[in-house]
């Protein structure tokens, strides 16, 4: 395989949830490039319990997805950020992802049209309904979001029940699953989705996660071989340039769809020689991300379910999420226990040194642990750059906004009071004081009808004729949700526009 | 007169050493006294098979602290999480069956 010795009607670059699913729907018309080596769980888990245990987990993880290939090395995104990525065939939903919320009205209700989306949250339903069977969801039903799952979580009930007097409207979050139970029973097609549960999602010792490959496509896959930039020729794209470990290649192609993770197509398409009419000084501003505070109430009274799902989820609070100066923020809590520091700070030493240890124990049964998401919204601009083979992200304006977190955690603090909930604010964990970054690489090539949009509505990068974007550097703005979902339903949007059948309504058509 | 000094000083050693152990006797005849009172009856179906000698003898004396908040998680909380988390012992970090329903 060398020279120019390939040709694709469309070029997917990429094979995360983003391209996979642009390819299910256009099934064999299309050819997919991946640069990363291809994904064994398995292998994968029994290399992660071979290492030496006295390894930082963490550590051990990232080991596990480093690539043979020299060119298959993420970007380091700096001190600021504890955001990563991986470089693997299937993408950062390997390791990342699961947890399936569709985006908020809020994310969608702009003022700024500079940050709005080229079509309304309704618009967006069918496909992610159709997103959420793809993604073999299983869901809550009291979900509130009319979700389409393949299956309910079992276990639900309990928390309800258990949480019923502080937030009547909790719900668990949906999860992808690919498992199928071949079960008998009245109720086996609704069991699908049943969580091995060990904890450790991304290397599911029974692969119960969903991940890009479960999404059916027959393109072929050219793996190993990463693409370092396009080649245009006026304001079409003729052909990419590859790296492979056998040397250099090119392909050619009819259009391309650049879904190579956000942070990898903004830096193939800052090297490549764009039309003039593209907004090459747009790329890579209005990055987004989410910033966590860690947060633990009592719940007096209360004997917390522990574990209690059949899936390995968090329980959203819809109580202690909202907006604040514009600012979107989802509070959910854990399902396992808190950690020590919350358990000390918890215990009631009256009672332990009056010998009712039987009291004390069981009040941190009643402990509950919650995590913030805290939207880092598109108008901050914290921005990515790629210049002389140099990446940076520069995130000063992210430090002059961050403090406006602190009163999203005053308000939380004062809604768990007014509920009745004991709110432990000494041991608040605000993270987002030293560090943005949950993994959710967001915005940099932003779509929409604004002035700061570097793809148009119909997903084709500005000033080109045949490229397209997908994933999720193309939302003008994610708010606080998790953005895989989303990233599946707008593949299947941009699939269908691309084969010429959009699902019969005008919004993000061409 | 160093032999005389030295015996000397062996004998308060020792002497101290004996109201030493008297002390220490009385205190724990006093704990003893305690214990049968109420302290089995109040630790009925808990571990305290972790506990160090020195938190339970703070907890018995109900003389535990701050400083002990830690340390009480890990010997005391820790291992009886049971109470709270059903077969909690049958789980580990890592394994199948960490999250399940039971009936």
């Amino acid at each position: 395989m060398t020279g120019q010795d390939i040709h694709a009607g469309t070029l997917i670059i990429g094979n995360g949830f983003a391209g996979r699913t642009v390819a299910h729907v256009l099934q064999d018309e299309c050819l997919i490039v991946e640069r990363g080596e291809k994904f064994d769980i398995f292998e994968m888990r029994q290399r992660y319990l071979e290492m030496d245990q006295g390894i930082n987990r963490n550590t051990r993880l990232r080991d596990i997805y480093k690539s043979r290939h020299d060119f298959n090395v993420p970007e380091d995104l700096g001190g600021d950020s504890s955001s990563e990525y991986i470089l693997i065939d299937g993408g950062c939903s390997n390791h990342w992802g699961g947890l399936s919320f569709r985006l908020s009205d809020h994310a969608f209700k702009q003022s700024d049209d500079d940050f709005s989306w080229p079509f309304s949250l309704s618009q967006l339903r069918p496909y992610y309904r159709r997103a959420e069977q793809l993604m073999r969801l299983c869901a809550d039903e009291r979900d509130p979001e009319q979700r389409n799952p393949i299956a309910l979580i079992e276990g639900a009930g309990k928390w309800h029940d258990a949480l019923a007097g502080y937030f009547p409207a909790a719900y668990l979050g949906a999860q992808s699953h690919n498992l199928s139970l071949n079960d008998t029973s009245a109720h086996g097609a609704e069991r699908q989705g049943r969580c091995a549960g060990a904890g450790e999602c991304e290397i599911c010792p029974l692969d119960a996660k969903t991940r890009a490959r479960h999404i059916p496509s027959a393109a072929p896959i050219i793996n190993s071989t990463m693409v370092d930039r396009l080649l245009f020729e006026g304001n079409r794209a003729v052909k990419v340039l590859c790296h492979t470990e056998h040397g250099p290649v090119s392909i050619t192609f009819d259009k391309v769809v650049v879904a190579a993770h956000g942070v990898e197509s903004l830096k193939l398409l800052v090297k490549s020689n764009l039309p003039p009419a593209t907004p090459r000084d747009l790329l890579g501003h209005h990055y987004q991300d989410h910033a966590v505070a860690e947060l633990v109430c009592i719940l007096p009274g209360v004997s917390i379910p522990f574990f209690e799902a059949s899936t390995h989820t968090q329980v959203v609070i819809p109580e202690l999420s909202g907006v604040h100066a514009d600012i979107e923020y989802t509070t959910i809590a854990l399902m396992m226990p808190p950690h020590e520091s919350a358990i000390a700070a918890a215990l009631d030493l009256n009672k332990l040194n009056q010998w009712k240890l039987h009291d004390a124990i069981m009040e941190t049964g009643s402990l509950l642990c919650l995590y913030v998401l805290l939207e880092a919204p598109p108008h901050w601009d914290l921005s990515m750059s790629y210049v002389n083979g140099k990446f940076s992200v520069d995130f000063s304006n992210y430090h002059r906004n961050k403090m406006r977190y602190d009163e999203i955690v005053t308000i939380i603090h004062s809604r768990l009071k007014a509920l009745g909930a004991i709110p432990l604010q000494a041991i608040a964990r605000k993270h987002y004081l030293h560090k943005v970054g949950t993994h959710h690489l967001v915005g940099m090539l932003g779509m929409g009808h604004g002035r700061r949009a570097v793809a148009g509505p119909d997903f084709r990068l500005k000033g080109t004729d045949n490229v397209f974007i997908a994933g999720s550097s193309l939302f003008p703005r994610c708010g606080s949700r998790n953005p895989t979902l989303t990233i599946v339903a707008l593949a299947l949007m941009l699939g269908e526009q691309l084969r010429g059948r959009a699902m019969g309504h005008s919004a993000g058509n061409p | 007169m160093r032999r005389r000094n030295f015996i000397s000083l062996s004998l308060l050693f020792l002497g101290g050493s004996l109201l030493g152990h008297i002390a220490t006797k009385r205190q724990l005849t006093t704990i003893s006294a305690g214990l049968t009172e109420g302290f089995t009856h109040a630790t009925e179906n808990i571990r305290l098979d972790r506990l160090s000698h020195n938190l339970l003898l703070k907890m018995l004396n109900g003389q535990l602290s701050d400083d002990d908040r830690i340390q009480l998680t890990r010997e005391l909380i820790v291992p009886n999480c049971h109470l709270y988390i059903p077969d909690n012992q049958g789980r580990h970090f890592g394994r199948p069956g960490f999250f399940r329903v039971t009936p």
